[in-house]
Protein backbone atom coordinates (compact mmCIF):
# COMPACT_ATOMS: atom_id res chain seq x y z
CA UNK A 1 0.00 0.00 0.00
CA UNK A 2 1.37 3.33 -1.06
CA UNK A 3 -0.21 5.14 1.94
CA UNK A 4 1.83 3.08 4.34
CA UNK A 5 5.05 4.18 2.74
CA UNK A 6 7.23 6.78 4.31
CA UNK A 7 8.50 9.83 2.43
CA UNK A 8 11.88 8.36 1.61
CA UNK A 9 10.36 5.24 0.14
CA UNK A 10 7.93 7.29 -1.90
CA UNK A 11 10.74 9.43 -3.24
CA UNK A 12 12.68 6.31 -4.15
CA UNK A 13 9.68 4.92 -5.96
CA UNK A 14 9.39 8.16 -7.88
CA UNK A 15 13.11 8.47 -8.59
CA UNK A 16 13.84 4.86 -9.51
CA UNK A 17 10.56 3.51 -10.82
CA UNK A 18 9.06 6.74 -12.14
CA UNK A 19 6.01 6.29 -9.94
CA UNK A 20 4.08 9.55 -10.39
CA UNK A 21 1.46 8.60 -7.81
CA UNK A 22 4.23 8.43 -5.21
CA UNK A 23 5.26 11.94 -6.19
CA UNK A 24 1.66 13.15 -5.93
CA UNK A 25 1.47 11.80 -2.41
CA UNK A 26 4.73 13.44 -1.46
CA UNK A 27 3.61 16.70 -2.96
CA UNK A 28 0.32 16.58 -1.05
CA UNK A 29 2.15 15.92 2.18
CA UNK A 30 4.74 18.67 1.90
CA UNK A 31 3.37 21.39 -0.33
CA UNK A 32 1.66 23.39 2.40
CA UNK A 33 4.53 23.35 4.88
CA UNK A 34 7.03 24.20 2.16
CA UNK A 35 4.89 26.97 0.80
CA UNK A 36 4.47 28.52 4.26
CA UNK A 37 8.19 28.23 4.94
CA UNK A 38 9.07 30.05 1.76
CA UNK A 39 6.31 32.56 2.38
CA UNK A 40 7.74 33.31 5.78
CA UNK A 41 11.29 33.58 4.49
CA UNK A 42 10.29 35.94 1.71
CA UNK A 43 8.33 38.05 4.17
CA UNK A 44 5.05 37.08 2.57
CA UNK A 45 5.88 38.11 -0.94
CA UNK A 46 3.49 35.82 -2.73
CA UNK A 47 4.86 36.22 -6.21
CA UNK A 48 8.38 35.37 -5.15
CA UNK A 49 7.10 32.58 -2.92
CA UNK A 50 5.24 30.96 -5.78
CA UNK A 51 8.22 31.34 -8.04
CA UNK A 52 10.59 29.80 -5.51
CA UNK A 53 8.10 27.11 -4.58
CA UNK A 54 7.88 26.04 -8.20
CA UNK A 55 11.65 26.13 -8.59
CA UNK A 56 12.15 23.92 -5.54
CA UNK A 57 9.83 21.23 -6.87
CA UNK A 58 11.31 21.50 -10.36
CA UNK A 59 14.75 21.00 -8.89
CA UNK A 60 13.52 17.98 -6.99
CA UNK A 61 11.97 16.49 -10.13
CA UNK A 62 15.04 17.22 -12.25
CA UNK A 63 17.49 15.72 -9.80
CA UNK A 64 15.27 12.81 -8.79
CA UNK A 65 17.69 10.16 -10.09
CA UNK A 66 20.46 11.44 -7.84
CA UNK A 67 18.31 11.15 -4.76
CA UNK A 68 19.86 9.08 -1.97
CA UNK A 69 17.81 8.40 1.17
CA UNK A 70 20.66 9.38 3.49
CA UNK A 71 18.48 11.86 5.37
CA UNK A 72 14.81 12.48 5.85
CA UNK A 73 12.97 13.58 2.76
CA UNK A 74 11.70 16.74 4.44
CA UNK A 75 15.29 17.72 5.28
CA UNK A 76 16.26 17.16 1.66
CA UNK A 77 13.31 19.18 0.39
CA UNK A 78 13.85 22.07 2.75
CA UNK A 79 17.55 22.09 1.96
CA UNK A 80 16.69 22.57 -1.70
CA UNK A 81 14.31 25.35 -0.70
CA UNK A 82 16.97 27.01 1.40
CA UNK A 83 19.50 26.85 -1.45
CA UNK A 84 16.97 28.30 -3.84
CA UNK A 85 16.29 31.19 -1.45
CA UNK A 86 20.00 31.88 -1.06
CA UNK A 87 20.32 31.94 -4.83
CA UNK A 88 17.36 34.27 -4.99
CA UNK A 89 18.89 36.59 -2.36
CA UNK A 90 22.11 36.67 -4.34
CA UNK A 91 20.22 37.53 -7.49
CA UNK A 92 18.44 40.33 -5.68
CA UNK A 93 21.64 41.72 -4.21
CA UNK A 94 23.39 41.54 -7.58
CA UNK A 95 20.53 43.26 -9.35
CA UNK A 96 21.43 46.81 -10.48
CA UNK A 97 19.78 49.48 -8.38
CA UNK A 98 19.10 51.63 -11.45
CA UNK A 99 16.22 49.41 -12.48
CA UNK A 100 13.32 51.43 -11.25
CA UNK A 101 10.65 49.49 -13.08
CA UNK A 102 11.52 46.16 -11.51
CA UNK A 103 11.99 47.59 -8.07
CA UNK A 104 8.70 49.37 -8.13
CA UNK A 105 7.00 46.29 -9.44
CA UNK A 106 8.43 44.15 -6.67
CA UNK A 107 7.47 46.63 -4.06
CA UNK A 108 4.00 46.99 -5.47
CA UNK A 109 3.51 43.26 -5.69
CA UNK A 110 4.79 42.73 -2.21
CA UNK A 111 2.44 45.35 -0.88
CA UNK A 112 -0.63 44.02 -2.63
CA UNK A 113 -0.05 40.36 -2.15
CA UNK A 114 0.94 40.23 1.43
CA UNK A 115 -1.88 40.74 3.93
CA UNK A 116 0.31 39.70 6.82
CA UNK A 117 2.70 42.46 5.89
CA UNK A 118 -0.15 44.88 6.33
CA UNK A 119 -0.87 43.39 9.72
CA UNK A 120 2.75 43.62 10.65
CA UNK A 121 2.88 47.25 9.64
CA UNK A 122 -0.31 47.99 11.54
CA UNK A 123 1.10 46.32 14.56
CA UNK A 124 4.25 48.39 14.40
CA UNK A 125 2.27 51.56 14.03
CA UNK A 126 0.15 50.62 16.99
CA UNK A 127 3.25 50.04 19.09
CA UNK A 128 4.54 53.45 18.17
CA UNK B 1 -11.28 43.91 29.23
CA UNK B 2 -14.44 45.88 28.98
CA UNK B 3 -12.58 49.22 29.05
CA UNK B 4 -10.57 48.27 25.93
CA UNK B 5 -11.39 50.41 22.95
CA UNK B 6 -13.53 48.88 20.21
CA UNK B 7 -11.02 49.59 17.46
CA UNK B 8 -8.33 47.53 19.29
CA UNK B 9 -10.75 44.60 19.53
CA UNK B 10 -11.45 44.89 15.87
CA UNK B 11 -7.73 44.99 15.07
CA UNK B 12 -7.13 41.85 17.14
CA UNK B 13 -9.80 40.03 15.23
CA UNK B 14 -8.34 41.26 11.98
CA UNK B 15 -4.81 40.16 12.93
CA UNK B 16 -6.05 36.82 14.11
CA UNK B 17 -7.83 36.29 10.84
CA UNK B 18 -4.73 37.28 8.93
CA UNK B 19 -2.59 34.98 11.03
CA UNK B 20 -5.02 32.17 10.50
CA UNK B 21 -5.02 32.77 6.80
CA UNK B 22 -1.19 32.73 6.79
CA UNK B 23 -1.03 29.47 8.69
CA UNK B 24 -3.26 27.77 6.16
CA UNK B 25 -1.57 29.27 3.12
CA UNK B 26 -1.52 26.87 0.19
CA UNK B 27 0.08 27.13 -3.21
CA UNK B 28 -2.38 28.10 -5.92
CA UNK B 29 -4.07 25.38 -7.91
CA UNK B 30 -2.37 26.29 -11.16
CA UNK B 31 1.07 25.82 -9.52
CA UNK B 32 -0.02 22.42 -8.22
CA UNK B 33 -1.03 21.40 -11.70
CA UNK B 34 2.14 22.78 -13.24
CA UNK B 35 4.36 20.86 -10.80
CA UNK B 36 2.44 17.62 -11.26
CA UNK B 37 2.62 18.01 -15.01
CA UNK B 38 6.37 18.60 -14.76
CA UNK B 39 6.73 15.39 -12.77
CA UNK B 40 4.77 13.41 -15.36
CA UNK B 41 6.77 14.96 -18.21
CA UNK B 42 10.02 14.12 -16.47
CA UNK B 43 9.03 10.50 -15.94
CA UNK B 44 7.85 10.12 -19.53
CA UNK B 45 11.03 11.71 -20.87
CA UNK B 46 13.22 9.24 -19.01
CA UNK B 47 13.23 5.77 -20.55
CA UNK B 48 11.94 3.36 -17.98
CA UNK B 49 14.40 0.71 -16.98
CA UNK B 50 12.87 -2.71 -17.15
CA UNK B 51 13.56 -4.43 -13.89
CA UNK B 52 13.71 -8.14 -13.44
CA UNK B 53 13.95 -8.79 -9.72
CA UNK B 54 14.18 -12.51 -10.39
CA UNK B 55 17.08 -12.18 -12.85
CA UNK B 56 19.91 -12.38 -10.31
CA UNK B 57 18.73 -15.48 -8.41
CA UNK B 58 17.77 -17.24 -11.63
CA UNK B 59 21.16 -16.58 -13.23
CA UNK B 60 22.97 -17.73 -10.08
CA UNK B 61 20.94 -20.92 -9.99
CA UNK B 62 21.63 -21.52 -13.69
CA UNK B 63 25.36 -21.09 -13.18
CA UNK B 64 25.27 -23.48 -10.23
CA UNK B 65 23.33 -26.14 -12.13
CA UNK B 66 25.63 -25.85 -15.14
CA UNK B 67 28.75 -26.12 -12.99
CA UNK B 68 27.49 -29.16 -11.12
CA UNK B 69 26.39 -30.93 -14.29
CA UNK B 70 29.68 -30.14 -16.01
CA UNK B 71 31.73 -31.44 -13.09
CA UNK B 72 29.68 -34.63 -12.88
CA UNK B 73 30.00 -35.11 -16.64
CA UNK B 74 33.77 -34.71 -16.44
CA UNK B 75 33.91 -37.22 -13.59
CA UNK B 76 31.83 -39.70 -15.55
CA UNK B 77 33.91 -39.39 -18.69
CA UNK B 78 37.32 -39.41 -17.01
CA UNK B 79 38.91 -42.84 -17.40
CA UNK B 80 39.70 -44.74 -14.24
CA UNK B 81 43.04 -46.38 -13.56
CA UNK B 82 41.58 -49.76 -14.42
CA UNK B 83 40.44 -48.36 -17.76
CA UNK B 84 43.90 -47.05 -18.54
CA UNK B 85 45.73 -50.19 -17.48
CA UNK B 86 45.24 -52.95 -19.98
CA UNK B 87 44.12 -56.32 -18.78
CA UNK B 88 47.30 -58.32 -18.20
CA UNK B 89 45.59 -61.63 -18.76
CA UNK B 90 44.38 -60.49 -22.17
CA UNK B 91 47.88 -59.37 -23.08
CA UNK B 92 49.35 -62.60 -21.92
CA UNK B 93 46.84 -64.60 -23.91
CA UNK B 94 47.58 -62.58 -27.04
CA UNK B 95 51.28 -62.89 -26.51
CA UNK B 96 50.97 -66.61 -25.96
CA UNK B 97 49.20 -66.94 -29.28
CA UNK B 98 51.72 -64.75 -31.06
CA UNK B 99 54.71 -66.46 -29.58
CA UNK B 100 53.32 -69.91 -30.35
CA UNK B 101 52.70 -68.93 -33.94
CA UNK B 102 56.06 -67.30 -34.36
CA UNK B 103 57.83 -70.24 -32.73
CA UNK B 104 56.41 -72.60 -35.27
CA UNK B 105 56.78 -70.47 -38.36
CA UNK B 106 60.21 -69.02 -37.84
CA UNK B 107 62.20 -71.67 -36.13
CA UNK B 108 64.54 -72.10 -39.10
CA UNK B 109 64.83 -68.42 -39.74
CA UNK B 110 65.61 -67.85 -36.12
CA UNK B 111 68.53 -70.09 -36.25
CA UNK B 112 69.81 -68.27 -39.34
CA UNK B 113 69.37 -65.01 -37.54
CA UNK B 114 71.24 -66.31 -34.59
CA UNK B 115 74.05 -67.38 -36.82
CA UNK B 116 74.12 -63.98 -38.47
CA UNK B 117 74.26 -62.32 -35.09
CA UNK B 118 76.95 -64.57 -33.96
CA UNK B 119 78.88 -63.74 -37.07
CA UNK B 120 78.59 -60.08 -36.29
CA UNK B 121 79.94 -60.57 -32.86
CA UNK B 122 83.15 -62.18 -31.86
CA UNK B 123 83.28 -65.77 -32.97
CA UNK B 124 85.94 -67.11 -30.71
CA UNK B 125 85.71 -68.75 -27.36
CA UNK B 126 85.84 -65.44 -25.53
CA UNK B 127 82.37 -64.74 -26.77
CA UNK B 128 81.13 -68.00 -25.36
CA UNK B 129 82.63 -67.19 -22.01
CA UNK B 130 81.10 -63.80 -22.19
CA UNK B 131 77.70 -65.27 -22.88
CA UNK B 132 78.05 -67.58 -19.98
CA UNK B 133 78.84 -64.63 -17.76
CA UNK B 134 75.87 -62.75 -19.12
CA UNK B 135 73.53 -65.61 -18.47
CA UNK B 136 74.81 -65.93 -14.95
CA UNK B 137 74.38 -62.24 -14.31
CA UNK B 138 70.88 -62.37 -15.85
CA UNK B 139 69.86 -65.15 -13.54
CA UNK B 140 71.18 -63.34 -10.51
CA UNK B 141 69.37 -60.16 -11.47
CA UNK B 142 66.10 -62.03 -12.01
CA UNK B 143 66.45 -63.51 -8.58
CA UNK B 144 67.06 -60.15 -7.00
CA UNK B 145 64.11 -58.57 -8.82
CA UNK B 146 61.80 -61.36 -7.85
CA UNK B 147 62.77 -61.03 -4.22
CA UNK B 148 62.53 -57.22 -4.17
CA UNK B 149 59.33 -55.76 -2.67
CA UNK B 150 56.94 -53.25 -4.29
CA UNK B 151 57.65 -52.18 -7.81
CA UNK B 152 60.59 -54.50 -8.21
CA UNK B 153 58.34 -57.37 -7.33
CA UNK B 154 55.83 -56.24 -9.88
CA UNK B 155 58.49 -56.00 -12.54
CA UNK B 156 59.83 -59.39 -11.60
CA UNK B 157 56.38 -60.92 -11.84
CA UNK B 158 55.90 -59.26 -15.17
CA UNK B 159 59.20 -60.52 -16.42
CA UNK B 160 58.55 -64.03 -15.19
CA UNK B 161 55.18 -64.02 -16.87
CA UNK B 162 56.73 -62.93 -20.10
CA UNK B 163 59.44 -65.51 -19.91
CA UNK B 164 56.83 -68.14 -19.30
CA UNK B 165 54.83 -66.99 -22.26
CA UNK B 166 57.57 -66.33 -24.73
CA UNK B 167 60.24 -68.65 -23.50
CA UNK B 168 63.84 -67.67 -23.82
CA UNK B 169 63.89 -68.25 -27.51
CA UNK B 170 64.38 -65.34 -29.76
CA UNK B 171 61.61 -63.99 -31.87
CA UNK B 172 62.48 -62.76 -35.31
CA UNK B 173 59.57 -60.58 -36.16
CA UNK B 174 60.19 -57.86 -33.60
CA UNK B 175 57.82 -55.35 -35.20
CA UNK B 176 54.88 -57.59 -34.43
CA UNK B 177 55.68 -57.93 -30.75
CA UNK B 178 53.88 -55.94 -28.16
CA UNK B 179 55.99 -53.56 -26.13
CA UNK B 180 55.91 -55.82 -23.10
CA UNK B 181 56.91 -58.81 -25.17
CA UNK B 182 59.66 -56.78 -26.82
CA UNK B 183 61.06 -55.81 -23.44
CA UNK B 184 61.23 -59.44 -22.44
CA UNK B 185 62.81 -60.58 -25.68
CA UNK B 186 66.52 -61.31 -26.05
CA UNK B 187 66.54 -60.64 -29.77
CA UNK B 188 64.44 -57.50 -29.89
CA UNK B 189 64.93 -54.09 -28.38
CA UNK B 190 62.33 -51.51 -27.53
CA UNK B 191 63.74 -48.18 -28.64
CA UNK B 192 62.50 -44.66 -29.14
CA UNK B 193 60.76 -44.09 -32.44
CA UNK B 194 63.34 -41.93 -34.16
CA UNK B 195 60.95 -41.05 -36.95
CA UNK B 196 58.73 -39.28 -34.48
CA UNK B 197 61.48 -38.48 -31.99
CA UNK B 198 59.04 -38.74 -29.13
CA UNK B 199 60.44 -40.18 -25.90
CA UNK B 200 57.07 -41.74 -25.18
CA UNK B 201 56.66 -43.47 -28.51
CA UNK B 202 58.60 -46.70 -28.90
CA UNK B 203 59.18 -49.22 -31.63
CA UNK B 204 60.32 -52.77 -31.27
CA UNK B 205 63.24 -53.53 -33.55
CA UNK B 206 65.58 -56.40 -33.91
CA UNK B 207 68.72 -56.26 -31.80
CA UNK B 208 71.56 -55.36 -34.12
CA UNK B 209 74.76 -55.60 -32.17
CA UNK B 210 76.54 -57.71 -29.68
CA UNK B 211 75.49 -55.47 -26.81
CA UNK B 212 71.76 -55.43 -27.20
CA UNK B 213 71.52 -58.94 -28.55
CA UNK B 214 70.73 -61.14 -25.61
CA UNK B 215 70.09 -58.18 -23.38
CA UNK B 216 66.63 -58.43 -21.86
CA UNK B 217 65.59 -54.88 -21.28
CA UNK B 218 63.04 -55.74 -18.68
CA UNK B 219 65.16 -57.73 -16.34
CA UNK B 220 68.83 -57.38 -17.21
CA UNK B 221 70.92 -55.11 -15.06
CA UNK B 222 73.81 -52.76 -15.57
CA UNK B 223 76.22 -55.47 -14.47
CA UNK B 224 74.92 -57.96 -16.98
CA UNK B 225 75.32 -55.37 -19.76
CA UNK B 226 78.67 -53.99 -18.80
CA UNK B 227 80.08 -57.43 -18.12
CA UNK B 228 80.36 -57.57 -21.88
CA UNK B 229 83.43 -55.77 -23.10
CA UNK B 230 82.69 -52.55 -24.97
CA UNK B 231 79.07 -52.26 -23.81
CA UNK B 232 77.53 -49.52 -21.74
CA UNK B 233 74.27 -49.64 -19.85
CA UNK B 234 71.83 -46.75 -20.35
CA UNK B 235 68.69 -46.44 -18.30
CA UNK B 236 66.12 -43.81 -17.56
CA UNK B 237 64.76 -43.69 -14.02
CA UNK B 238 61.37 -42.58 -15.35
CA UNK B 239 60.89 -45.50 -17.66
CA UNK B 240 57.82 -47.45 -16.71
CA UNK B 241 57.18 -50.84 -18.26
CA UNK B 242 53.70 -51.54 -19.62
CA UNK B 243 51.13 -52.83 -17.14
CA UNK B 244 53.08 -51.39 -14.23
CA UNK B 245 51.92 -48.38 -12.28
CA UNK B 246 54.80 -45.97 -11.79
CA UNK B 247 55.14 -42.56 -10.25
CA UNK B 248 56.82 -41.09 -13.31
CA UNK B 249 56.45 -42.26 -16.82
CA UNK B 250 58.07 -41.21 -20.05
CA UNK B 251 61.68 -42.30 -20.12
CA UNK B 252 63.43 -44.73 -22.44
CA UNK B 253 63.67 -48.40 -21.51
CA UNK B 254 67.06 -49.69 -20.35
CA UNK B 255 69.46 -50.33 -23.21
CA UNK B 256 72.84 -51.90 -23.68
CA UNK B 257 74.86 -49.88 -26.20
CA UNK B 258 78.23 -50.58 -27.74
CA UNK B 259 80.97 -48.23 -26.61
CA UNK B 260 84.21 -47.41 -28.29
CA UNK B 261 86.97 -45.48 -26.51
CA UNK B 262 84.53 -44.29 -23.90
CA UNK B 263 82.04 -42.96 -26.50
CA UNK B 264 78.66 -44.53 -26.96
CA UNK B 265 77.98 -45.74 -30.45
CA UNK B 266 74.55 -45.31 -31.89
CA UNK B 267 72.80 -48.57 -32.69
CA UNK B 268 72.92 -49.53 -36.32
Amino acid sequence: MIHDNNDEHLMLKFSRDGDVSAFDLLYERHKASLFRYILKQTRHQHTITEELFQEVWSNLIRAREQYQPSARFSTYLFQIARNRMIDHARRISARPVSDPETNHEDIANAGHDDPSLHAHTADRIEQL
Amino acid sequence: MSDQPDNQFNDDKKISALYHAGSTAQPPEHIDQAIRAAAIRSVRATPRRVRFPWAVPVSMAAVLVLSVSLISLIHEEAPTVSDIRPDVSVIHAEERKKSAASRETSRDQLSIAEITDMAQTDTDTEQKAERQKTTAAKRSSQKSLASAPGLAGTRAEFSTGLKKDLGTKAVENCEQLSHSACLGSEQCSLVMNEMINDPKTFVCRRSTNRCDTGFIQHSDTKESCESRPGCAYISDPCFCPPDVTCICNGGLPPQCHPRKNGTLLQPE
